[in-house]
């Protein structure tokens, strides 16, 4: 008990937390460096999840597997750490409530930043862990066949210029279909079919026409991650700018 | 002629900050409303600069204007500028903008072949979230130089507060860049050099506001704004280099 204790409290020291960070932020520049370097075995793992990757690519570069497994770990310890830096602070408001004691709301905030920090983090995991991700080059009349006997047919591909002298691409608009029904696909307007999510990519854009991607993806942290960061960076402008709101006039 | 123009101003910008700079410095006692006047002219030349940038292509495209090595010198002009209240804090703070102007000279001033997935709101507000965060990050690594070297001493409290409004910006910035990337390349974070660039900047940041609460050496986080401010001003002008050969208009 209290080995388990003296574990707890450890691991939710502030300072480790810190050191932590500053740890992540090393390897995140080592992982820059290598990302230059080997663009595509990093880059395999946005396409394919943890456990492939590490089948394939992984094995290839034992260093980039010791860097990729260094940052899980120091992630992985992060979040343990914020989690009962978390709960410490949310049992010490508990006891406040408990007792009748006036808590302020401003004061909760911090932590509920760090908890949306840490469902950010089982986001980018769950990501990690099961991506389904397919990428097929597509011309008029393709047909796609996804998972559990589905398809899409490509209908119709409308490319959209500023000028047809520069040739700068001003939208790609592509017509699909999926089981008697019609979709409007193009850049930055993914369409949901059956659970997929289903974006368009392109392969060069360098004043030409380029070969168009359709990317299926399915891929429920992405989503986790995004709302997670929006309410964390909300509440933590709200956070500071209540707490700056005398040094903007200094300023 | 309307890119003719455009460098024209560029370079015109060039030469009265040169005679701000040197009236700054030269002068033993000089005229704050005359130093503001040349200032103010400096300015609305690089205003008018940067504001053209954006119809490099032919076409409005606000992008362009939020290129960093051209906004961020413009930036750090204005910030400076509201931040010294007098001819010696002039004389100090504001050098920071002349490495940037410098750099800027040399680096080609084209806007590299937009992508169709730069056709929005979400890429305009990123860059613009991020060249501000990294305004901010810089001028308080500047400003701890400074305190470090004895030259100012009021700016102590202020650069503290400078860096948590970066951070606060910069935040914003990350989350409508991971939005747009969720939108436009599927993921919300990239296992690429850009993306694990802006992590470090965003962990770094994170640790160095927590480290507040552990240790009140302000020697030791003066450091550590500087040495924040090093890493922001290497991977921005990192990923400048990096593109410097890619195909550009204007």
């Amino acid at each position: 008990m209290t080995f388990c204790k003296r574990i707890f409290e450890i691991m939710g020291n502030l300072t480790i937390g810190i050191y932590l960070l500053f740890i992540i932020t090393i390897l995140f520049i080592v992982g820059s460096y290598y990302a230059n370097l080997f663009p595509n075995t990093i880059g395999a793992l946005n396409d394919i999840n943890l456990y492939k990757w590490l089948m394939s690519n992984g094995k290839q570069r034992p260093y980039i597997l010791l860097w990729i497994m260094s940052i899980i770990l120091s992630i992985g310890l992060l979040f343990i750490n914020i989690c009962i830096c978390t709960l410490k602070r949310l049992y010490f408001f508990c006891k406040k409530w408990v007792s009748h004691e006036p808590v302020s709301i401003y004061k909760i905030i911090p932590s509920i930043i760090h908890i949306m920090f840490i469902v950010s983090i089982i986001g980018h995991g769950l990501s990690m862990i099961c991506i389904y991700k397919e990428r097929y080059i597509i011309n008029i009349g393709d047909e796609i066949y996804l998972p559990k006997d589905q398809h899409i047919r490509i209908i119709d591909i409308k490319w959209l210029f500023f000028d047809l002298d520069t040739k700068i691409i001003r939208q790609i608009n592509v017509k699909i279909k999926s089981k008697d029904k019609y979709y409007n696909l193009s850049f930055l307007h993914p369409v949901a079919i059956n659970g997929y999510r289903i974006f368009l990519d392109i392969n060069k854009y360098n004043n030409s026409k380029g070969e168009l991607i359709l990317v299926v993806v399915k891929d429920v942290g992405s989503l986790i991650v995004i709302y997670a960061d929006l309410i964390m960076t909300i509440l933590m402008t709200y956070f500071f700018v209540f707490k700056l709101k005398k040094s903007w006039r200094e300023l | 002629m309307v890119i003719r123009l455009i460098y024209y101003m560029f370079y015109t910008t060039i030469a009265c900050y040169a005679v701000f700079f040197l009236l700054l410095f030269i002068q033993n006692t000089p005229n704050r409303l005359m130093l503001l006047f040349f200032w103010g002219f400096s300015f609305m030349c690089h205003t008018i600069y940067i504001v053209t940038r954006g119809w490099m292509i032919g076409i409005f495209m606000p992008n362009s204007i939020l290129s960093e090595p051209f906004f961020l010198p413009w930036l750090l002009s204005l910030m400076c500028i509201i931040l010294s209240k007098t001819n010696r804090d002039m004389k100090y703070i504001l050098p920071i903008i002349i490495p940037f102007i410098v750099i800027s000279i040399f680096l080609p001033k084209g806007t590299p072949v937009p992508s169709p997935k730069q056709w929005t709101i979400l890429s305009t507000l990123f860059f613009l979230f991020e060249v501000i965060g990294h305004a901010f990050f810089i001028l308080g690594g500047w400003l701890s130089i400074l305190v470090i070297c004895k030259r100012i001493s009021a700016y102590n409290n202020k650069k503290k507060h400078i860096i948590i409004i970066g951070f606060v910006i910069y935040s914003l910035a990350q989350i409508i860049g991971a939005y747009w990337s969720y939108l436009g390349w599927t993921i919300p974070f990239h296992w690429g050099d850009r993306h694990m660039q802006s992590a470090a900047i965003w962990c770094y940041y994170a640790a160095y506001i927590h480290f507040q609460y552990i240790n009140n050496n302000s020697n030791l986080r003066e450091k550590l704004e500087v040495l924040g401010a090093i890493l922001v001003i290497f991977f921005s002008y990192y990923s400048q280099l990096k593109e410097i050969n890619i195909p550009r208009l204007g």
